[in-house]
């Protein structure tokens, strides 16, 4: 069994990671792969690094039985893209974990998603990944409303390039 | 095509970069080229030209002077006809300063954004032509256009 857990490669999230690395300590036989982005803590009990390469990213989410992350698109794309389920724990402003509260409101929209649980704390994210663990994926999120931006984007581009 | 037919597509990290991929179907067909916030971005667009500049958010301001040089000199160098952006900092300083070079500037405002358009997306109605947020309940006359999502 593997858990890949990422904060994104931008900003330490040190209240996952130390959760993480303690659940990893008391899982042992569970492979635990970190992407911390950077901070002081150093986990002791799960690999990991600061910052993946987007190849390795990918390769370890799909390597992953569960993903564990906080509430970035990108995880949430990825996740759906590789057919994962996803525990999501939001980072709070208060905390100054990041600078606006973006990620509570992408939270509750994403509470809704099947293949995803959205955690409050991180004392619950223990046993959000066990109700997770073989459970469904992501769901993906179906095409129609990306080809119409990708339509607007083209024809944006098409029209800005015979200007010239 | 003249040569100032280029299109340049920039995005920050994470979740910015994501979302600009998904879009790539959309850039096909023109002369590409793409700015990220990291060395490592250089792998998901090979084999396009890409260049990295330092991110410039609210927690990385000194990178601000060394970002503004990289993009105009990467401006100069490539005179794009038009810049997409899914955000954030950097894209905004790129739409800016490439308008004022006469290109075409569109704004994706991040998909993360679902209660209110973003700080930098609520600026870029000033500088961007094409002005979108992925949310349909976000859409305003007079504020971004709903054109559909990345998802």
């Amino acid at each position: 069994m593997k858990v890949f857990v990422t904060v994104g490669s931008m900003l330490p999230f040190e209240r996952l990671i130390k959760a993480m690395d303690e659940w990893a300590r008391q899982n042992p036989d569970v492979e635990v792969v970190a992407q911390t982005g950077g901070g002081a803590y150093v986990p002791t009990a799960m690999k990991h690094q600061a910052m993946v390469a987007p190849d390795a990213y990918r390769r370890h989410c799909a390597e992953a039985d569960v993903i564990v992350s906080h509430v970035g698109m990108g995880t949430v794309i990825t996740a759906a893209e590789v057919g994962k389920p996803l525990v999501a724990l939001p980072r709070r402003r208060d905390l100054q974990e990041v600078t606006s509260d973006h990620q509570i409101a992408t939270a509750k929209w994403l509470r809704e998603k099947p293949g995803v649980e959205v955690v409050d704390n991180e004392a619950q994210l223990g046993a959000a990944i066990e109700h997770m663990l073989g459970g469904p994926a992501v769901e993906d999120f179906g095409a129609a409303s990306r080809e119409k931006l990708v339509t607007c984007v083209k024809a944006f581009l098409d029209d800005a390039v015979t200007r010239r | 095509m003249s040569k100032r037919s280029k299109v340049m597509v920039i995005a920050s990290g994470g979740g910015h970069w994501t979302q600009m991929l998904r879009l790539r179907k959309a850039f096909e067909g023109h002369d590409v080229f793409y700015v990220g916030v990291k060395e490592m971005y250089r792998q998901d667009v090979a084999p396009a030209r890409f260049y990295a500049v330092r991110d410039v958010s609210r927690l990385h301001k000194t990178a601000l002077l060394a970002t503004v040089t990289k993009l105009l000199w990467i401006l100069l160098r490539e005179r794009p006809a038009a810049i997409v952006t899914t955000g954030s900092a950097p894209g905004m300083l790129a739409l800016r300063m490439g308008r004022l070079l006469g290109a075409r500037t569109a704004w994706i405002d991040s998909i993360a954004n679902v209660e209110e358009v973003s700080l930098s997306g609520r600026k870029a109605g000033a500088v961007a032509d094409l002005w979108l947020t992925q949310w349909e309940h976000l859409q305003r006359p007079g504020g971004p256009s709903y054109r559909g999502s990345v998802l």
